[in-house]
């Protein structure tokens, strides 16, 4: 049964996410499909928490051929620490778009439902190539989610995401390679017992690291992370803060303390400490230049890894924004009056083909919410601003 | 191969050069998977690198086509082409 389980968690989420796709009204599917993937990660931490560790081969192919999953006490926290906030974001975001964009929810449940596949094939998985798989499918939903957003920030700020995710991905199967190619095998308990402290296997390490260090958004790789973060929807930059990124960590201590300790010297290690270090004072020193709450928690989600620190930064963003204009910082104050407390760009903003075409100016934009718009976006000020994508 | 794909997606000014730059080092490590296939004195070829490379392939031609698709609607907004095709 709990063997099952953890095939249903994977197949669960994806299957409502196929659903979620072509049905229009999906958030039905959505919760449904919600529900199964919880039941399935219960019942696979509830078997494993009772005895011992679950391996399960899919396809019953043996190694080294066969694809390796394995349910250990690390896999079963980051399975219920992911559910859990996929679920309470996904509560959260209901009310998020409802009130924003309803059109965009309908892209939202089977990007989040996608993401959770990818995110408990992850955990699960002790197949190096599989974990290429998987994180490439978790970088593509939640690349796609920074998009719902609709603006041209947005898409600007997805597009480099993409780019700089796919550059990773593709530096960690680089290293998958030459790791390959040196001992024959991709199971990381085989690699385990074969790799040996030789330049093909620093090589290999040092390209896998690296690209889980962009996806990780690790100092001095993370580039990508504050326009992404800041320019996401609410819901979506909680997700982003708290399970992506950590799962490119999650991946390096896997690997490193699995796969890769035959050859490894102590300076290895060294160089991730101090680079982790670095981290945490280049984004805390950028973080307290930040003027906007969300850029804020965005530039301290910079350095990386610190969990506490993102959980409370990300639900702080998801309940600011929930708030409204509850909040009693400044430039909550300027955002609950429609005004942008960083100064804008005068590049035109984006519009919709049929709409007014003229380049919208900064003074000109608080005018903006009397002009009848056909969203019906009210001029009262508190009231939750609607995404770039429903705003015209 | 793929160094000269990083060092253009690195400084390629226009995102086309980028996504084309991303593209050269897929193919980098694609030929890289495929050398490795064959050995000696084994008379038939590794399958487990030519099933990477396919899905490397499809995993890179998703992003790619994603990374197109951003860059035209990021090239719409900002202005259209030139010859006022849309």
């Amino acid at each position: 049964m709990t063997a099952a389980a953890a095939a249903w968690s994977v197949v669960v989420p994806l299957g409502a996410a196929t659903l979620c796709f072509i049905v229009r009204r999906n958030l039905w599917v959505a919760a449904a499909g919600a529900l199964g993937t919880l039941a399935a990660v219960l019942a696979l931490s509830a078997g494993v928490l009772a005895g011992s560790v679950l391996e399960v081969v899919p396809g019953g192919w043996a190694l080294p051929l066969g694809i390796r999953w394995r349910t250990d006490g690390l896999t079963v926290l980051m399975l219920l620490a992911t559910a859990v906030i996929l679920s309470l974001t996904g509560v959260h975001a209901q009310g998020y778009f409802s009130v924003r964009c309803p059109a965009a929810a309908r892209w939202f449940w089977p990007l989040v439902l996608v993401l959770w596949a990818g995110l408990n094939a992850l955990y699960l998985s002790r197949d190096i190539f599989n974990l290429y798989v998987t994180l490439e499918l978790v970088t593509l939903a939640a690349v796609a989610m920074v998009t719902l957003e609709g603006g041209t920030t947005a898409l600007r700020a997805a597009l480099r995401y993409l780019l700089a995710g796919a550059a990773g991905a593709l530096a960690y199967l680089l290293g998958v390679a030459l790791l390959y190619a040196a001992y024959g095998t991709l199971d990381m308990g085989l690699l385990a017992a074969a790799i040996a402290p030789k330049p093909v296997a620093w090589v290999g390490i040092a390209l896998m690291t690296a690209g889980l260090l962009i996806k990780a958004a690790l100092f001095p790789l993370h580039f990508w992370l504050p326009e992404a973060h800041g320019n996401a929807p609410a819901p979506v930059s909680a997700l982003l803060s708290a399970l992506v990124v950590k799962a490119g960590f999650y991946l390096l201590v896997r690997l490193w303390f699995e796969a890769f300790p035959g050859a490894l010297t102590p300076a290895a290690g060294q160089t991730l400490a101090v680079l982790g270090a670095a981290a945490i004072l280049w984004g805390s020193a950028l973080a307290l230049r930040q003027p906007r709450l969300k850029l804020l928690s965005a530039a301290a989600c910079g350095p990386g890894p610190a969990p506490a620190r993102h959980r409370t930064a990300a639900a702080g963003v998801s309940s600011a924004d929930r708030a409204g204009g509850r909040r009693t910082r400044s430039w909550a104050r300027e955002r609950a009056s429609w005004r942008p407390a960083r100064p804008s760009p005068s590049r035109p903003r984006y519009r919709r083909a049929g709409a007014r075409g003229q380049p919208q100016t900064p003074a000109a934009r608080p005018s903006r919410p009397t002009a009848p718009a056909a969203a019906g976006a009210p001029s009262a000020a508190g009231r939750p601003r609607p995404l770039a994508a429903c705003r015209t | 191969m793929f160094a000269l794909g990083l060092y253009g997606l690195a400084l390629g000014r226009p995102v086309l050069r980028k996504v084309m730059a991303l593209n050269i080092m897929g193919s980098g490590v694609f030929l890289l998977l495929v050398s490795i296939a064959r050995r000696h004195p084994e008379p038939f070829p590794d399958p487990v690198p030519h099933a990477m490379v396919l899905t490397g392939i499809v995993v890179t031609t998703a992003a790619t086509a994603f990374a197109l698709y951003l860059a035209r609607r990021l090239h719409h907004a900002a202005g259209g082409r030139e010859d006022g095709a849309r």
